[in-house]
């Protein structure tokens, strides 16, 4: 369970102080698929790297299964990020010196207790692709690589920030069913960021974001399948 | 236009490490060139005006005596108004068993006393001119009093100035002393009346003309028939030839060290400007789109690489010549000793200058031109060097051992290989270091090692004299017990073809005293048809065993001489033969050299034909001393590899991690702890290091071959020899600095803003 207790987070630079988030309050629940939604600059990408550990948050409280992470030190967010933590970017982040194979399997040396790298490339339909480098991936490849080495040592939680935003329609569902099904099969916390306010539907929670603050929440009780969201 | 300016200015505050790594490397080339130039060519300099100051001669002629008659032939017959006689006899202080030079000169027209104190010169007085560097030793000042003895006759001299003598700037005292003593040795001018009075009817000896007259060979044997010995030209002075060759040894050491300062400078800048303008690929990309002319982007960038090397070479060029001449300038004037020491810059300098200016701008200019061939959605698009394709390499084809290799090691592999100019710019950082380095710290140990196989190896003697020369040397020497063995060593030139070389040309009693070594290190036996040469010389001369050189001796004469063996004794370089040789080749047999073993020294030095005694320990040290010389410049040169070694490796490794940060940032969100991405970079520069170091040492060793080869002067060989210490310290430093450099970028890796590191594309 992810739960955020008046969280803010002030970017200071010089007599300017932005709040770009302000005293935020939500609870996700274990093995939720959240979708965050909110206009540019309202502090999305914000959230998610605060729940990630990427940043330090500046007031409040943020408890991941009961455990205040604002409290924890550099290193043991180091071990929180391995242990708890998937990422998935909007540009992928990949290393470009590294095959396919070897991006994931670079990840498996964090934890003894992670996926099999050929059955995960299987499953994200990268069978065939294993020993080339992400350059010769197309955007949809790169992506997909991108998520099998966010899942392959198991996360409890895997964050995407526009895990789309680089791709077309087709090949973004794809992504979409690709991170909800290993999320379900895997009991994974699923929160993706987007500002594409169409797939609100495909969410367990949906999260509006507006200026730093929650606009609004909705629990949504049945969800719609992917391949039927319009774009 | 304005704003790019202001752009400028604030992207070297961003990249300023970048900045500082290539305005260092320009200080310190520019620095260290230019410090060295303007003490050689300032000596240059200086010289030129010193001996014009001098009024010095242009022509010498050596005879046994002049008389009133020949003055007279040369002056009415021959028409030579301008003539300077002089002549020279050696007084002893009374006590003090200290020795002066005394030179009576019959006006100072071609030999003109450097005045430093006191009365200028004056032929005719009675006081004496003292030179400078016996005087400061001894505390003598104007209008002290000196007592001089010359055989039985003594007279006292009021010093009346205090001199300089520009033929005299290499006076030791002795043949057998390689740096001066001051406090025994000193020279002094005198009249030729006070002369006189000391050695009664003595005779002036040499004469010395301007530029007007210019006596032949034959005429002067028509002059002075068998009393004329030789004569000297401008040209054919030794100390002259000396210290050009001093300049010309300084030079060639600068350059050399300058050289590879130079090109791992000019390289570090060319990739740390080139990666600089890479990294800002998404403005350029910008600006194009936005449509401001190519011309105006690339003039932009140029400014980058222009304002911070115009920058570091005016630094160094202010700071050169102030840190370096004081150092190097003590050091030389223990050997030469000259009125002043100018300090003049080198016109190479702005040569440098030029070039290293030019590499930064050409980097810059050149990069900023090879993105902007590019669409500008190319150049956005392509944030990360995607377009540097991996290929599989040949290792990577050997599945069997590329299968075992850690990922990380594969990565620092993949990387190295798309990155060859970076890969390869690393290891010469490490390589150059490497040669720097061990240059610097293996040519004092060269020198001193071939001092000690000068004078442990090569000789075995106990004390060795100067003698005056004789024809009857057995029977005036034969008080002193023990045993003995005559020398003589005289000046003189080699010729072979069109090449011409000063050598020494040895006759030997050869009884063991010096040994002669083979090639192979083995004693050679002189026997009387044997000429040897010394394995540099030959080498200088294109000379091989049977093969023919013309030998000539001042004053004595000359003759082909047939090479039968080549030595491989260091010192003195020229050629050997035995005494029954020399009498047959040139002239009698008068040795000017007695070696000695198990004798007294009381009987030697009560000898009064000997000169000057000396010991085998006391030239090793003195040879020694002259080496530290030359240690004070690699001093200099050492500390200034140290700090281009601690720049080039930071830059360089700093421009890999900028390169690679989001790399280790996204390694950082995947969940790896700091020692892990730390030994990531590790890998990376341990491969560096490694390859570096090797090939280093090779290139090193050959460094330093060449190097002691063109910087030693022609009369001895340096023998490169590389020892385990200089080894030791050149890794540590090269090894040392590369790690501190990774742990001092892995502790970044603690600071990476993790958000930042994403959000910006570039
Ligand atoms: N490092 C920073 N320093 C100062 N302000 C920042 C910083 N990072 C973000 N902000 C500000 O915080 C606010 C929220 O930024 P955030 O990146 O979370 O927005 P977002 O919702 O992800 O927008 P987008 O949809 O455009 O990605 C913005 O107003 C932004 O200007
Ligand atoms: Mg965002």
């Amino acid at each position: 369970m992810i739960k955020l207790n008046e969280v803010s987070k002030i970017y200071k630079s010089g007599t300017n102080e932005i709040k770009a988030l302000d005293k935020v309050c939500l609870t996700i629940e274990k093995g939720e698929f959240a979708i965050v939604l909110g206009p540019s600059g309202s502090g999305k990408s914000t959230m998610l790297n605060l729940i990630g550990g990427m940043d330090t948050v500046s007031e409040g409280k943020l408890e991941i299964d009961g455990e205040d992470i604002t409290k924890k030190s550099a290193a043991e967010m180091e071990n929180y990020r391995r242990d708890m933590i998937g990422f998935v970017f909007q540009f992928y982040n990949l290393i470009p010196s590294l095959t396919v194979r070897e991006n994931v399997d670079i990840v498996t040396s964090l934890t003894k207790n992670h996926l099999n790298v050929d059955e995960i490339l299987d499953s994200v339909g990268l069978k065939e692709r294993k020993s080339l480098f992400p350059f010769n991936l197309s955007g949809g490849e790169l992506q997909r690589l991108s998520i099998a080495r966010a899942v392959v040592k198991k996360p409890k939680i895997l964050l995407c920030d526009e895990p789309t935003g680089a791709l077309d329609t087709q090949t973004g569902i794809r992504i979409l069913r690709l991170l909800n099904d290993i999320a379900r099969e895997n009991d994974i916390t699923l929160i993706i960021v987007t500002h594409n306010s169409n797939l609100k539907d495909i969410g367990d929670t949906v999260i509006q974001l507006k200026d730093g603050k929650v606009e609004n929440i909705e629990k949504n009780t049945s969800p719609i399948e992917i391949e039927q969201v319009e774009w | 236009m304005k704003h790019l300016f202001i752009k400028t200015f604030r992207d070297v505050k961003t990249y300023w490490t970048q900045f500082l790594g290539v305005f260092f490397m320009t200080l310190i080339s520019i620095a260290i060139y230019g410090g060295m130039a303007v003490v050689w060519h300032g000596l240059d300099v200086s010289v030129e005006k010193y001996m014009e100051e001098s009024n010095l001669a242009n022509q010498w002629i050596y005879t046994m005596g002049i008389s009133d008659e020949d003055m007279a032939k040369l002056e009415t017959d021959e028409g030579i108004k301008d003539i300077t006689y002089s002549t020279s006899i050696r007084g002893e202080l009374k006590q003090t068993n200290q020795f002066i030079e005394l030179t009576a000169l019959s006006n100072d027209r071609f030999m003109k006393p450097y005045l430093i104190k006191g009365q200028k010169y004056d032929a005719e007085s009675t006081g004496i001119w003292l030179d400078k560097k016996f005087a400061e030793e001894n505390k003598l000042n104007p209008g002290d009093k000196l007592n001089i003895k010359y055989e039985e006759n003594k007279k006292e001299f009021e010093i009346k100035g205090i001199v300089l003598n520009i033929e005299k700037m290499f006076f030791t005292g002795s043949s057998l002393l390689s740096m001066p003593d001051h406090k025994n040795f000193g020279y002094a001018f005198i009249s030729k009346e006070s002369l006189n009075d000391l050695a009664p009817f003595y005779p002036y000896t040499e004469i010395r003309l301007g530029q007007d007259f210019n006596l032949s060979e034959s005429k002067l044997e028509s002059v002075f028939e068998d009393k004329y010995l030789f004569f000297e030209k401008l040209e054919d002075k030794n100390f002259l030839d000396r210290v050009e060759k001093e300049s010309d040894q300084m030079m060639k050491m600068s350059i050399l060290f300058s050289l590879v300062f130079i090109l791992l400078s000019a390289l570090t800048m060319y990739s740390s400007m080139s990666r600089l303008i890479t990294n800002q690929r998404t403005i350029i990309g910008t600006m194009k789109a936005l449509g401001v002319k190519a011309r105006k982007i690339k003039l932009h960038y140029g400014l980058y690489g222009l304002i911070i090397s115009v920058i570091g070479s005016i630094a160094g060029l202010l700071l050169g010549p102030k840190i370096i001449p004081p150092i190097l300038i003590r050091v030389k004037e223990t050997t030469v000793t000259l009125p002043y020491w100018n300090l003049v810059n080198h016109n190479s300098v702005y040569l440098i200058i030029t070039v290293l200016v030019f590499i930064c701008t050409f980097a810059s200019i050149k990069n900023t031109g090879k993105i902007l061939k590019q669409v500008p959605a190319k150049i956005l698009r392509n944030t990360h060097n995607m377009d540097r394709v991996v290929k599989k390499g040949f290792l990577e084809k050997i599945d069997f051992i590329w299968s075992r290799l850690p990922n990380g090691l594969k990565w620092t592999l993949r990387d190295n290989s798309r990155n060859k100019v970076r890969f390869l710019m690393g290891i010469i950082g490490v390589l150059g270091g490497m040669v720097l380095l061990i240059a610097g710290l293996g040519v004092t140990k060269s020198i001193k090692s071939s001092n000690d196989y000068i004078y442990t190896e090569q000789s075995k003697y106990d004390y060795i004299s100067e003698i005056k020369r004789s024809s009857n040397y057995e029977e005036v020497f034969q008080d002193i017990d023990g045993d003995k063995e005559f020398n003589l060593t005289l000046p003189g030139t080699a010729l072979k073809d069109d090449k011409t070389k000063n050598i020494v040309i040895t006759a030997s009693e050869d009884k063991g005293m010096i040994l002669y070594k083979n090639l192979n290190d083995q004693e050679i036996k002189l026997d009387n048809e044997d000429v040897l040469i010394t394995k540099k010389l030959a080498e200088q001369l294109g000379i091989g065993v049977g093969d023919i050189i013309k030998v000539k001796i001042k004053g004595i004469g000359e003759d082909s001489l047939k090479i039968t063996r080549i030595t491989g004794n260091l010192s003195p370089q020229g050629i050997i033969m035995t005494k029954d040789k020399y009498e047959k080749s040139f002239a009698d047999f008068m040795p000017n050299l007695l070696l000695s073993k198990g004798s007294s020294l009381n009987a030697i030095e009560e000898n009064k034909q000997v000169l000057y005694t000396t010991t085998r320990n006391q030239q090793l040290h003195q040879a020694d001393k002259l080496a530290e010389s030359v240690e004070a410049i690699m001093y200099i040169l050492i500390l200034a590899s140290v700090v281009l070694v601690v720049v080039i490796i930071y830059t360089l490794s700093n421009l890999n991690y900028i390169e690679r940060e989001r790399e280790y940032a996204t390694l950082r969100v995947l969940g790896f702890r700091k020692n892990e991405i730390r030994s990531i970079l590790l890998n990376d520069s341990t491969l560096t290091v490694i390859i570096g170091w090797i090939v280093g040492i090779f290139t090193a060793a050959k460094f330093l071959d060449i190097y002691l080869k063109i910087v030693a002067f022609d009369s001895v060989e340096w023998v490169s020899y590389l020892d385990n210490k200089a080894l030791a310290i050149a890794t540590s430093i090269v090894v040392g600095v590369s790690l501190s450099v990774v742990f001092l970028l892995s502790s970044r890796i603690r600071k990476i803003d993790l958000v930042g590191s994403f959000k910006s594309v570039e």
